[in-house]
């Protein structure tokens, strides 16, 4: 039986492929302050006409906590065209169209997939729907309970209820609704028509929105097209003329311990990571780092997954314009929890040591990145969103230069990140755990600090 | 071997006024049928894009199972790609991620699958890590433990998760007494027990001709994967008969099961036999559900706002079933609603307006699964193996366009009944009498 060495194999198989550099993707600016974004793909008969605009949790101090997700939901109701959200769902059946819209933190997004012949009303079927709400005061009321009732099943989810705890430390009670896109139940419950006003009135702009059109279309027919409907859309005020606040830093590491009905434990550690606007480099070494370490050939994986400590472990970053989270975390049994959390904070001690993420490593991770996005190119309908995305929290051209960027990070570079970001820095641990096996091990938050001070 | 130009049939398929315009791949590929070295292969080459993907389907799921085996096919599956007769669990691992070679595997109801996705420039190299998962597995003892311990802790974890679990319950009640009773994604006691000898014989038993079917879609030369499969799996046992179709799901009287769980919610899921893929009705049940998951997210969720989350649904297994579903914080008010129109689909025949616009949905629906070369390989294999051959891939949308609304009420009326009802939430606010109504 021949075995390959892993660093011989790097070396021979990593060449990047050329075609990552020809992204489909074309930009422009309408003089209203519209970002059009084309994308490219005549695989299918398909066209995803998406609006995207710079809104979310991040712009909710705790009064419109959960606001921004409630007026996604508003946007899918009556307009100067339609009245009714009834009439809404039967235009998007005469339109044969996919549709939906999703809120996170730093963006919120709008989508419907129609067939080409279908282009055009699906385009002016959007604007309406962004410039012309009518926010009708009882389909505010009745969707209300309808976005409870996401909350309600968020809340059925074991997994979010230590995701709400780690970040209601991680960020400070105080800067907590910035970053909880959910939002507040009562704000949710007691909202009016005037808030939603408020938000449109600041935020659905057009020099603070993307129009993205990916599939069967050329730049030059999509171009038109949005300068056709779209460049009446008046310029509104800055909205951020007034910046949003920054996330206050970390003061000290601290701990929590959740109970949950769960078969099993997850234990996480999470740190302030970079923002993307102060330093781009870290947010690419990151990215590249949780590819390189969800391989099964890296040291990470071996101390927590080969070991027999943990079933699994992983690494990641989420990129964001005001301060992404970087966190590890594990599934483990109850008698190896403690352990596992030791073994976390161990291994991301050692990413600032040489020679823990080798060059052949990142160059394997980066040529892995590369063919990735060769597959991500397949699927227009997707990577309108993923466009979306970047053009929200950072830009077109961070997204356009990812894979060559991250293919040119280096082990100094992975060294620097721990160093900047993680090691030595405040943190916050949490454990899930059923409350059966927590009385059976005797855990405590004290347990987790503990472990803290002996690092 | 038969040829088929994919273009024309979808072509027609979307002559319809307003449905999805021009088709964009103008010289959309033909697909091939062919028989090599007695392994049926169908091959759609596509220079669309440099991506190429590959699904090597195994005839027979729950049926080729016992309890005690429960869960071998998906381990089996994952330990393809730890260690081969080549390269060690890092080599493989290694070269994978360097030419972005993706191989996975899926543990099904009615097949298993391998699947691999590769591209172009790395095509050579792929192949290799793909024949050397699939016919020169080691299964080191070691790494057994390691998947099997993976597997069972991921097999405990689905209970946390009320939609996973709901599943599962949905699966025990529905199939009770059918093959499908046996879950091929494991329970905790049947990967437990699994040995390493188990597993290499399983496989072993797997991969014979006579039980195998393969769908190429990519960028490709048809005769080079030809040749390719002739070299590579051309030395296989032929095997006996392959896994015959599983008997349909016997229709018994309406259930109800209840898992207490504290929660701001109840999680409701119920179930129906349906026709299956092949089935001349699945069409229009198609059609019929489509409509009916409109008018619950409508009259549910839009007017009454009951819920988030409402949908009707229809499976693809062989032994087939449909679906209502929805997550409610008061049953009593939502299930009449949902229930009303079920027997409005029953009673009232739908306008042919809103019957054209379903074909439209569905139509972009359909496309969208077809984005992807792996998006059509499923689709090609999934026709094969449980809608009557690959070609209805294509025929279905024309079926999907003929639907007429005295189809939809016929099929409505026929299978919508005798639901089996799964809940995770509080049995107090569960009528037993209002669950079996239907």
């Amino acid at each position: 039986m021949r075995i390959v060495s892993w660093v011989v194999l790097a070396l021979l198989w990593t060449a990047p492929l050329a075609a990552q550099d020809e992204l489909p993707i074309h930009t422009r600016e309408l003089a209203n302050g519209l970002d059009v974004i084309i994308v490219e793909n005549h695989a299918v008969p398909l066209v995803t006409v998406e609006l995207d605009v710079k809104n979310g949790s991040y712009t909710e101090p705790p009064d419109y906590n959960g606001l921004s997700h409630l007026y996604e939901h508003m946007f899918f109701k009556a307009n100067r065209t339609i009245p009714s959200q009834e009439k809404y769902l039967e235009r998007t059946n005469e339109l044969g169209g996919f549709w939906n819209g999703t809120t996170s933190d730093e963006r919120v997004n709008y989508y419907i997939t129609v067939g080409v012949d279908s282009l055009v009303p699906a385009m002016q079927f959007m604007e309406d729907a962004i410039r012309y709400p009518l926010f009708l005061e009882d389909e505010l009321v009745r969707e209300r309970p309808v976005v409870i009732g996401e909350f309600d099943r968020n809340e059925a989810d074991p997994g979010f209820h230590l995701g709400r705890a780690i970040d209601t430390l991680l960020w400070t009670p105080a800067h907590f609704s910035r970053k909880n896109v959910i939002g507040n139940r009562d704000v949710i419950l007691t909202t009016t028509t005037e808030k939603m006003r408020t938000i449109q009135n600041r935020f659905y702009v057009p020099n603070n929105s993307a129009l993205i059109l990916a599939g069967d279309i050329t730049p030059e027919r999509g171009f038109e097209l949005a300068e056709q409907i779209f460049s009446d859309w008046e310029t509104g005020a800055d909205p951020f003329a007034e910046p949003m606040p920054e996330p206050p830093p970390l003061a000290a590491t601290q701990a929590v311990v959740v109970e949950q009905p769960v078969n099993s434990v997850t234990v996480q550690v999470s740190w302030h990571g970079p923002s993307v606007d102060d330093d781009p480099d870290a947010t690419y070494a990151a990215d590249l780092l949780s590819t390189v370490l969800a391989q099964p050939t890296s040291k990470f994986y071996k101390a927590l997954v080969e070991s027999g400590l943990a079933f699994s472990a992983d690494f990641n970053y989420y990129t964001q314009a005001f301060v992404g989270p970087i966190w590890v975390s594990a599934e483990t049994s109850p008698e190896n929890a403690l352990a596992v959390h030791r073994a976390l904070l161990t291994e991301v001690a050692r990413f600032g040591e040489p020679g823990y993420v080798t060059e052949e490593e990142l160059e394997a991770a980066g040529a892995l990145l590369g063919v990735q996005q060769l597959y991500e190119r397949e699927r227009a309908s997707s990577l309108a969103h993923t466009v979306g995305f970047w053009w929200a929290v950072a830009d077109v051209d961070y997204f356009r230069g990812y894979v060559k960027n991250m293919q040119a990070v280096e082990p100094d570079d992975i060294a620097e990140l721990a160093r900047e970001y993680l090691i030595g820095k405040p943190h916050v641990s949490g454990v899930l755990i059923s409350p059966e096996a927590r009385a059976a091990i005797d855990l405590t938050a004290e347990d987790l600090l503990a472990q803290e001070v002996a690092q | 071997m038969k040829r088929f130009t994919w273009i024309l049939i979808v072509a027609a398929a979307v002559a319809a006024p307003a449905t999805p315009g021009r088709l964009a791949a103008q010289d959309a590929p033909a697909v091939r049928e062919l028989e090599v070295a007695g392994i049926p292969v169908i091959i759609k080459p596509n220079d669309a894009s440099d991506v190429i993907a590959v699904r090597l389907y195994r005839r027979g799921g729950s049926a080729t199972l016992t309890p005690a085996t429960a869960g071998v096919d998906r381990v089996v599956g994952v330990l393809l790609t730890r260690g081969t007769e080549e390269y060690s669990r890092d080599a493989f691992a290694a070269r994978a991620a360097a030419t972005g070679t993706q191989i996975g595997s899926e543990a099904a109801y009615d097949f298993s699958v391998v699947r691999l996705q590769a591209v172009a420039p790395h095509w050579d190299a792929a192949w290799e890590l793909f024949t050397q998962a699939v016919l020169h597995p080691t299964f080191p003892e070691a790494e057994v433990a390691l998947v099997r311990d993976q597997i069972v802790n991921d097999l405990r974890r689905r209970q946390d998760d009320p939609d996973t679990w709901l599943g599962v319950m949905a699966d025990s009640l529905f199939y009770a007494g059918h093959p499908y009773a046996i879950d091929p994604t494991g329970t905790v006691a049947a990967v437990t027990g699994l040995t390493r000898d188990a597993l290499v014989a399983r496989h072993a038993e797997r991969m014979v001709k006579s039980n195998l079917l393969f769908v190429v879609v990519g960028n490709v030369d048809a005769d080079d994967v030809e040749d390719r499969i002739e070299d590579a799996f051309g030395d296989l046992p032929a095997g006996g008969a392959p896994a015959g179709p599983v008997t349909a799901v016997t229709v018994s009287p309406a259930k109800l099961a209840v898992t207490e769980r504290e929660m701001p919610t109840n999680y409701i899921l119920g179930r129906f036999a349906a026709p299956d893929p092949g089935h001349p009705d699945y069409a229009a049940m198609r059609v019929g559900i489509d409509i009916l998951g409109d008018r619950l997210f409508e009259e549910v969720r839009t007017k009454r706002n009951l819920t988030y989350a409402v949908a009707a649904g229809l499976s693809g297994r062989q032994a087939n079933y449909g679906l209502l579903y929805v997550t409610a914080v008061d049953p009593a008010a939502t299930l009449p609603v949902m229930f009303a129109e079920v027997e409005r689909l029953k009673t009232e025949p739908i306008p042919a307006e809103r019957l054209a616009e379903n074909v439209n949905v569905f139509l972009t629906g359909y496309w969208l699964g077809q984005e992807t070369n792996m998006g059509q390989a499923t689709t090609l294999g999934t026709f094969e193996l449980l809608g009557g051959g690959w070609e209805n891939a294509d025929a279905f949308v024309e079926r999907v366009q003929a639907v007429t609304p005295a189809d939809i009420q016929r099929v409505a009326q026929q299978y919508i009944s005798g639901l089996h009802f799964v809940v995770i939430g509080d049995p107090a606010k569960m009528d037993r009498g209002l669950f079996t109504s239907l």
